[in-house]
């Protein structure tokens, strides 16, 4: 094709995907800008460390590129403050996720003063410096595809070989496994049939599932074990409404994320703030929102991570002037911007600076301390990644 | 008809039986038909218009009440407002003969009126009066206002001096007691007080922080509004001199900073400024002050942080400058914008120095002879009590009274009191006597109709000093020459000239004007966030300091209503939307037309203080207008008024007057309100703090807020178009405007409402100033020449 060889055709196929990362649209994270859409690098691998409260992790990257499987370090992340985490088709944290799921994402390079987020590899692991490491989504193998609408119909099972052939359904995802392909399956897979775990028998062919995977032996050759398996609707919307419950409970404990579009002072005390709320969470959450807007809503100071110093004390509580919509945000943002008046102001109501949002009806939590930022060392270290 | 004029005859038949008999022929022949043609079918037994019955008013023209309702009629005549125009209209003859006939009676009335007057008046100093004495007569600053020290004093129309409303009751003669105690013992200390120094520098100890952060320093004191750094003591309460180096820098708007000292335990500020340099230039601010004992915050008090108790982090990080230091935590309050200039006026304080309490030697002198230096010497301890007490009651006192306060000092020492305390006591008493708190007009063995020559000197000193005649009027009042026509204007140029005369300039302003009246209700925050304690301090200033500049450049009372001019600070600048002034004190400026200012009657204090902190209310500025303007008290509302209610949100916006104009319509309140609103319509055009605006915001309703609409017509006709015609319209009526307000300064002067028995004598007053235009100080000096001044 084009009068390239097959071979040299094959060396431009390898030589493309070590080049991705260095050739992909690189769009430089901006505070106050949201991405645009269709931006970033496909990223995906297993889940193994995180650090949950900073919201940031590590990921064994599928395959093996560059020997990385056997010689190479995890590929170290960073939730992008406006980052939507999604588990079992619903909205999560970096905790909701068993360490060693399989996930996929969209990653930036760091945003423009914040390359030291992630600190650079040693030397001599220099060469498997990816430097897409701000994610703007991370998702569970049944978000990934679910969301795009592509489902698994089971073709075959062999539970002596420990095998599942699967073939995609639906509607194809850009990104991730789209033809039919193999499985490890055994018996530490969970089954969700209803709602209820069920057994490797209960799986036969032409079930439409979805399912999340893990490692397998053959990760080097991107083989993978299904760690987990809904056979049908029920388990699968059981499964989601479970995580949706939790991470609501989270959000109106945490309250909602977002960041400072704009500030008007008074120089008589006070000022107009407007503000963009991230996207990512559960629609009965800007619905509360929006229902109370007339009670006013308590606005703390986040740090990028999303965590807050003392949230409960240090918000200020501000009256709403306008809740603005828009169709088709972009990534990151939930489409609503709202213009509050407070009589005081906050030193980080500043553009483009985190922020989370309470509605008048929730309740009042103090958080653990080690989700607080209680100190400016502590807020300095807490920039910067620090894992094994 | 016939039933109801049978009626009415039989009335007046009855009335005439049970009241002072009048048999003059006039009245039955000019006045009583002239009621019954024009006056009694609206104010008869059947019909009482305005609450008023003229059938049944008596005519014992010897009693002061019925006089002053008989006033009230000839003026409603006079004026044109009776009988009304829809009425049928007397002859120029017919009115001349009834009006002559009343005043007639009204003249004639006067000499009984007087004679039912006790032989003497007594006029209690108001506290304000009180605190200027004892520091006229002993150097002793005793501070009135302080919580606890003394009642409020009752106001009548604004004036806080009225003889008949200063009654006396325990608590005051309590108060007096105190405060006489305390006022002894600053003068004449057991110990004398020891004067302190003190010095505060915010760069001490901190070279060690400033090496490890690799600065140069020096450390300052950032005070943010709202916040202060304790910084000064004062160990005894008096004159202290402070001294402070700092920056002051406008907010990014350009709004200045405020400087005061707070006092941590009264929890209010005693001194304020507004205060602009540089932070690279830093200056020295010099403030010479009477302080109560205890301990003061250096304190921006321009408007900004709230103190709510929630945000942790307020200010506490170690500053240098503007560009280097920040909040150390995004908790903290955001103080700089994001183009990294102060959002707030900043003060920042290098040092202060303070010393105190200083007694200056004018001061000391005022004590000279007031104690007795030799222990147990009762006739020297006669004399110094004989001086003290002839200061401090302003009059000579006898032997007789002298014998009584030295009985005190006798009586104590027996009671095994050392000679000192025991005199101290009878020099309390003498400040504790009526004869000190009282003003006393009159003898009780003479009837006089005017002051002696003591009272006078009392008279004079109190109106233009507030405070006790001085050793130059005593002198005078001692020969019996004060009261000369030559004496006494050289005195009142003397007085005038004076630097005590500013108490007159600040007090007259506020009483006539009611500027009491400024921030009694305070401005809905969420309406008028921008309004602040130290604009309402503004407000009052620029008026007190328009009267005092109208009263030093001797300008005509003209200035009062318009002018090309007013008095600004940098806080009523941006207040009135016009260009900052060039120094942070109050200072005259020149005023465009297109400012829209101009005269009192368009400053921000006197619109606001007739507003209620929510919205305007133009029938209280009208009743203001009537009041200080002309001298006229509309009457009271009736009863059970429904107030005006906010516009449903489903019908258009509405204004104010709209609202007016609607309840306007019934009868019974329409006859008033005609009369009054249109005296305040004209100044539709400024909101209730008194900003210029085209459109009124409206709560509630549909649709665009609605324009202004600020024409009117006058009572008598004539039409305005805003509040600058308006005040133009006042011009054309200057001799009744100058006549209200001689009467205004005669109330606050003489202690007393006006009757009609002084109209003759103010008309008379106004007269002699015209052609000099009503220049102030001219119609103060034919004030004072007038037999008015000296009637008692």
């Amino acid at each position: 094709m084009f009068g390239i060889s097959q071979r040299s055709s094959a060396a431009f196929l390898v030589l493309l995907v070590f080049a991705v990362p260095l050739f992909a649209e690189d769009h430089v994270p901006r505070s106050g800008q949201f991405p645009p859409a269709g931006t970033g690098q496909y990223l995906a691998g297993e889940l193994v460390v995180i650090d949950p409260v900073n919201r940031r992790g590590g990921l064994r990257l599928d395959g093996n590129e560059g020997e990385r499987y056997h010689g190479g370090p995890l590929h170290y992340f960073a939730m992008l403050p406006y980052g939507m985490i999604s588990f079992n088709g619903a909205p999560a944290e970096l905790r909701d996720i068993p360490i060693g799921t399989h996930m996929q994402g969209y990653f930036y390079v760091p945003p423009v003063g914040e390359e030291a987020t992630i600190p650079p590899l040693p030397k001599d692991m220099e060469r498997y410096q990816l430097k897409h490491n701000h994610a703007v989504s991370l998702e569970d193998d049944f978000s990934f595809y679910q969301r795009r609408g592509q489902s698994w119909k089971i073709v075959s099972i062999d539970t002596n070989k420990g095998k599942i052939n699967v073939a995609p359904v639906g509607q194809m995802a850009k990104d991730g496994i789209s033809t039919p392909y193999t499985f490890d399956i055994d018996d530490l897979t969970k089954v969700w049939k209803g709602r209820t775990l069920v057994d490797l028998a209960d799986i036969s062919p032409q079930q439409v599932v979805q399912f999340n995977l893990g490692w397998s032996p053959g990760w080097r050759d991107k083989e993978f074990a299904v760690s987990e398996i809904w056979l049908d609707d029920e388990s699968r919307k059981f499964a989601t409404d479970l995580q949706r419950r939790r991470h609501v409970k989270y959000q109106k404990q945490r309250w909602l994320p977002g960041w400072i579009d704009s500030v008007e002072d008074n120089d008589f005390g006070g000022g107009t703030v407007t503000l963009t709320l991230f996207g990512g969470m559960d629609p009965s959450l800007y619905a509360e929102l929006k229902a109370t807007q007339e009670k006013g809503f308590g606005v703390a100071v986040a740090e990028k991570s999303l965590r807050t110093w003392f949230h409960r004390s240090d918000k200020k509580i501000g009256q709403v002037v306008e809740w603005k919509e828009t169709e088709n945000p972009p990534p990151g943002s939930s489409g609503i911007q709202v213009r509050m008046k407070f009589t005081e102001l906050l030193d980080g109501y500043r553009p483009g600076r985190a922020v989370r949002v309470k509605c008048h009806d929730w309740l009042f939590v103090t958080m653990p301390s080690e989700e607080r930022v209680k100190t400016i060392e502590e807020q300095k270290r807490s920039a910067v990644l620090s894992l094994p | 008809m016939k039933y109801r004029l049978a009626q009415l005859a039989l009335i007046l038949v009855v009335a005439s039986n049970v009241q002072a008999a009048d048999v003059s022929p006039a009245f039955d022949k000019t006045v009583q038909p002239f009621f019954q043609t024009y006056c009694l079918r609206c104010h008869n037994a059947q019909k009482q218009e305005g609450k008023f019955r003229l059938d049944t008013l008596s005519r014992d023209f010897a009693d002061q009440t019925v006089a002053q309702r008989w006033g009230e009629v000839i003026f409603r005549m006079n004026s044109g407002e009776m009988p009304p125009k829809k009425e049928p209209q007397p002859k120029p003859q017919e009115l001349g003969q009834a009006v002559d006939w009343i005043s007639t009676r009204i003249t004639e009335g006067e000499a009984a009126r007087m004679a039912r007057r006790g032989p003497v008046a007594h006029y209690r100093l108001s506290r304000e009066e009180y605190g200027h004495t004892v520091y006229d007569l002993l150097g002793v600053y005793f501070d009135v206002n302080l919580p606890g020290a003394f009642n409020e004093d009752p106001r009548w129309h604004g004036f806080d001096r009225i003889g008949s409303l200063l009654t006396l009751s325990p608590s005051h003669v309590d108060r007096y007691f105190r405060a006489a105690e305390t006022v002894l013992s600053r003068a004449f200390p057991d110990q004398p007080p020891k004067s302190q120094k003190g010095r505060r520098d915010a760069n001490t100890a901190q070279e060690k922080w400033l090496q490890e952060q690799g600065l140069a320093g020096p450390v300052r004191w950032p005070i943010w509004p709202g916040h202060g750094q304790h910084l000064v003591n004062a160990s005894a309460p008096g004159l202290y001199r402070i001294r402070i180096q700092l920056s002051a820098l406008p907010s990014f708007k350009g709004r200045l900073p405020h400087l005061a000292l707070w006092h941590h335990q009264l929890k209010r500020s005693v001194v304020g400024l507004d205060v602009s340099a540089p932070e690279d230039q830093p200056t020295v601010i010099e403030i010479e002050t009477f302080l109560p004992e205890g301990n003061f915050n250096v304190m921006n008090e321009s408007p900004g942080m709230l103190a709510d108790g929630q945000t942790p982090s307020v200010t506490q990080f170690p500053f240098v400058n503007t560009k280097a230091s920040r909040q150390n935590r995004p908790t903290g309050y955001r103080l700089f914008n994001d183009e990294g200039q102060s959002i707030f006026p900043l003060l920042i304080v290098d040092w202060v120095e303070y010393e105190g309490p200083i007694i200056p030697e004018a001061d000391q002198r005022k004590r000279e002879g007031l104690v007795p230096a030799k222990d147990g010497d009762l006739a020297e301890a006669r004399e110094c009590l004989r001086r003290f007490a002839m200061r401090a009651w302003r009059r000579p006192v006898t032997d007789a009274e002298l014998d009584r306060y030295l009985k005190i000092v006798e009586n104590e020492r027996a009671a095994g009191e050392p000679f000192q305390s025991a005199y101290r006591a009878a020099m309390v008493a003498v400040l504790t006597s009526k004869n000190f708190y009282y003003l006393e007009e009159g003898s009780p063995e003479q009837r006089r109709a005017t002051v002696n020559d003591w009272e006078l000197a009392s008279r004079l000193s109190y109106f233009l000093w507030s405070s006790l005649p001085d050793d130059e009027l005593f002198r005078l009042a001692q020969q019996g020459t004060l009261h000369r026509p030559e004496v006494l204007r050289a005195q009142l140029t003397r007085m005038l000239a004076d630097a005590k005369i500013s108490r007159f300039t600040e007090s007259f302003p506020r009483q006539w004007l009611q500027l009491h009246r400024v921030g009694a209700f305070p401005p809905d925050a969420s309406l008028y966030p921008d309004y602040d304690k130290w604009l309402e301090k503004s407000l009052v200033l620029e008026t007190t300091g328009y009267f005092g500049e109208v009263f030093s450049k001797n300008l005509p009372l003209r200035e009062f209503l318009v002018s090309d001019w007013t008095m600004m600070n940098p806080r009523l600048a941006m207040h009135y939307g016009l260009p900052r002034p060039a120094a942070s004190s109050l200072q005259r400026i020149a005023l465009r037309p297109e400012d829209h200012r101009g005269g009192l009657l368009t400053q921000a204090s006197i619109l606001s203080l007739t507003s209620d902190g929510t919205r305007h209310r133009p029938v209280h500025r009208g009743v203001w207008v009537s009041e200080a303007i002309f001298g006229r008290t509309p009457p009271p509302p009736p009863p059970n008024v429904e107030p005006l209610a906010p516009t449903p949100s489903n019908q258009p916006k509405a204004t104010i007057r709209m609202q007016l104009e609607a309840h306007a319509t019934h009868a019974t309140c329409a006859s008033c309100h005609q009369k009054i609103d249109p005296l305040g319509f004209a100044f539709d055009n400024f909101d209730a703090i008194g900003r210029w605006r085209t459109s009124e915001q409206v709560a509630g309703g549909n649709g665009d807020d609605p324009a202004v609409n600020a024409n009117g017509k006058l009572p008598d006709g004539r039409a305005y178009n805003g509040a600058d015609e308006f005040k133009h319209l006042l011009v054309q009526d200057m001799d009744r405007v100058a006549e209200a307000f001689i009467e205004q300064l005669a109330t606050y002067s003489l202690r007393r409402v006006m009757t009609i028995d002084d109209a003759p004598q103010i008309k008379a007053i106004a007269a002699k100033g015209k052609p000099d235009d009503y220049k102030l100080q001219t119609v103060i000096e034919n004030f004072v020449m007038s037999e008015l001044f000296q009637k008692r």
